[in-house]
């Protein structure tokens, strides 16, 4: 197991996390996974960004996303593009937001990156990469929002809130799928 | 006015899901939260808030943007104090203007352009008029299924005296031309890469007599947070219409195409099917307008204990463009009974209203439904919309009495 770039108690605690979030899902409960990168990120005043669980032979990415942080409109306290996920081309990709905000909801999905301020009728990128209910989206009392989709088409992507006007006021953040890469990361920009 | 007859407990109309009395909890729940502590644990009424001209213990729909609601308590009196006012912004930063170097332009489909600032505003007549002003999604946490959006209770609205001038008499100093069929208003909204904000209105609406540009609320200059130091007031129309800060008029041959016209505040004029997942706001739904009749209960709250006996059930009542005809109440379900008007409104300002019940010890679900003088009466359930707007089904709570 290969893990860089977190201080020790940091570490421990996101990777004991981690670890216990696979153990309680099943669609990864058959995955071995010979590879768990935990990708660190700079911090900002918005906090850090989400970590992205990696598993190298099945390229298989977990994003976590948070979104209403500080009863904002953004994921993870970033908005407008200061977040920016990278994966490899080709990567399957498993999302899952959870909303922070219990009064407004959010959704999340993967749309282009022309259409990041659209104010509403979003289309998911790449096949599965939206839930089918991301125009309502949830709030912090509903479940979490999942999808999986495969990033395979390299280019620039949004991350976007599907809920309408949330995207036009900058709830979006970015996706780079990018050839060659070895691993994904989300940094602010 | 004549009895009609109640309801059923248990039908739908009264069903009361989790969701729904989470929400109506925590509206009881924010009167509470004034003493201190804020049941169930959701954070949602802040005691430090630091927002410029705003009472602290509003509810915090969002921060960024800002997006506060009225507690129901506060909304007990016929005026609400601008301080304990609902606000509803929609880009995450507001306009902080000089009144002295404001200025606003009057455009478009117009023979001659207007550039106005603080004295020419004062030049024209200046006007005064009572009126309620409401979020289109206020209520939205009542719908069922749940609607997108800020998940407000019975708090984004409020009644203020507004004092201004006249929208009419600023389009018509313009010479508009036969093409001028639309109105827009342009805020002064901080928007960095997004959209300005921008609302539009029918010409007719524009003209209206009561559709003012204001620069008081309540006696003093606008609040930095409604406006100041000129918005647009659209009495009895969606909130939205509204726009703070105004910048420029339009004046249009058209409807205004942005997103806050073509995107938000759509609404489907017949029934929809909640479990559709995906909609075209745009090609199938059409621009929010006037606001249907409502009512709600302030006093008492959901979730209330009260003592056995007499008590004195309280609310209030309004309708877009029209006055309030009747507010009835029913009790566990009873028929509906004429509740009496404690001070009355206009085709634009809110009534209060009152009921004398007695209650015997234990659990009781009480209900409100007004009528417009046109004869519309709340219905039992809203129209389901997608973006939840225009919530108006008969005001439901649950009381203890002890």
């Amino acid at each position: 197991m290969n893990v860089c770039g977190l201080p020790p108690v940091a570490l421990g605690a996101r990777l004991e996390r981690g670890l216990g979030w696979l153990r309680q899902r099943a669609f990864l409960a058959a995955t071995t996974l010979a590879v768990i990168a935990m990708i660190p990120a700079a911090t900002s005043a918005a906090g850090a960004p989400p970590g992205i669980r990696y598993d190298g032979p099945t390229r298989t990415a977990a994003l976590d996303l948070t979104a209403g942080q500080g009863d904002g409109y953004n994921f993870n306290g970033y908005a407008g593009g200061a977040l920016v996920v990278r994966v490899p081309t080709g990567t399957t990709m498993q999302v899952t937001m959870h909303n922070a905000a219990s009064d407004v909801s959010h959704s999340v999905l993967v749309a282009p990156w022309s259409e990041r301020t659209k104010g509403s009728g979003f289309a998911a990128a790449f096949p599965g990469a939206a839930p089918p209910d991301f125009e309502m989206g949830i709030t912090s009392h509903d479940p979490p929002l999942r999808f999986s989709f495969t990033a395979r088409a390299a280019g620039q992507y949004a991350l976007v809130c599907g809920v309408p006007g949330h995207a036009l006021i900058g709830m979006w953040d970015e996706l780079d799928v990018v050839d060659g890469l070895s691993a994904p990361s989300a940094t602010a920009k | 006015m004549a009895q009609t007859s109640g309801f059923e407990l248990g039908t739908e109309g009264l069903r009361l899901t989790r969701r729904a009395l989470l929400v109506r909890t925590g509206a009881a729940a924010g009167a509470a939260a004034l003493g201190g502590v804020f049941a169930e644990g959701r954070r949602a009424f802040a005691q430090e808030q630091g927002f410029p001209g705003v009472a602290s213990g509003m509810r915090v729909i969002s921060r960024s943007p800002i997006n506060l609601e009225t507690p129901i308590p506060q909304l007990r009196t016929w005026i609400t104090p601008d301080d304990w006012f609902f606000v509803r912004l929609h880009l995450p930063g507001y306009a902080q203007l000089n009144r002295d170097t404001w200025q606003m332009t009057v455009d478009g489909e117009v023979g001659q352009p207007l550039r106005l600032g603080w004295a020419e505003v004062q030049r024209f007549q200046r006007v005064e008029l009572t009126a309620w002003l409401q979020c289109a999604g206020n209520r939205r946490g009542h719908f069922e299924p749940k609607a997108a959006g800020g998940q407000w209770d019975r708090g984004a609205v409020g009644n203020a005296r507004w004092a201004g001038i006249r929208l009419r008499d600023v389009i018509l100093s313009t010479a508009p031309t036969l093409k001028a069929h639309h109105v827009a208003f342009e805020g002064n909204d901080p928007h960095g890469d997004a959209p300005p904000y921008v609302r539009s209105v029918p010409i007719e609406k524009a003209l209206d007599p009561n559709t003012l540009l204001v620069f008081e609320m309540n006696g003093q200059p606008l609040p930095v947070l409604h406006g100041f130091p000129v918005r647009a007031l659209v009495p009895g129309w969606v909130g939205s219409a509204n726009v703070k800060w105004i910048r420029s008029i339009h004046v249009l041959d058209q409807e205004w195409t942005g997103p806050y016209m073509k995107d938000l505040y759509r609404i489907n004029l017949v029934p929809m099917n909640p479990a559709n997942k995906t909609f075209n706001f745009a090609q199938d739904f059409v621009a929010t307008t006037v606001f249907p009749v409502n009512s709600f209960f302030t006093s008492p709250t959901t979730g209330a204990t009260l003592p056995a006996g007499p008590t004195v059930l309280s609310g209030v009542a309004y309708a877009g463009e029209t006055t309030i005809a009747a507010v009835e109440v029913s009790v566990d379900g009873g028929a509906w009974q004429p509740a009496r008007i404690t001070t009355p409104g206009t085709a634009y300002a809110w009534y209060q209203w009152a009921f004398s019940a007695t209650l015997a010890r234990g659990s009781h679900t009480l209900a409100v439904r007004a009528t417009d003088s046109r004869g519309r009466t709340q219905p039992r359930e809203a129209l389901w919309n997608p973006q939840g707007y225009f919530y108006n089904a008969w005001d439901v709570v649950t009381v203890q009495v002890s």
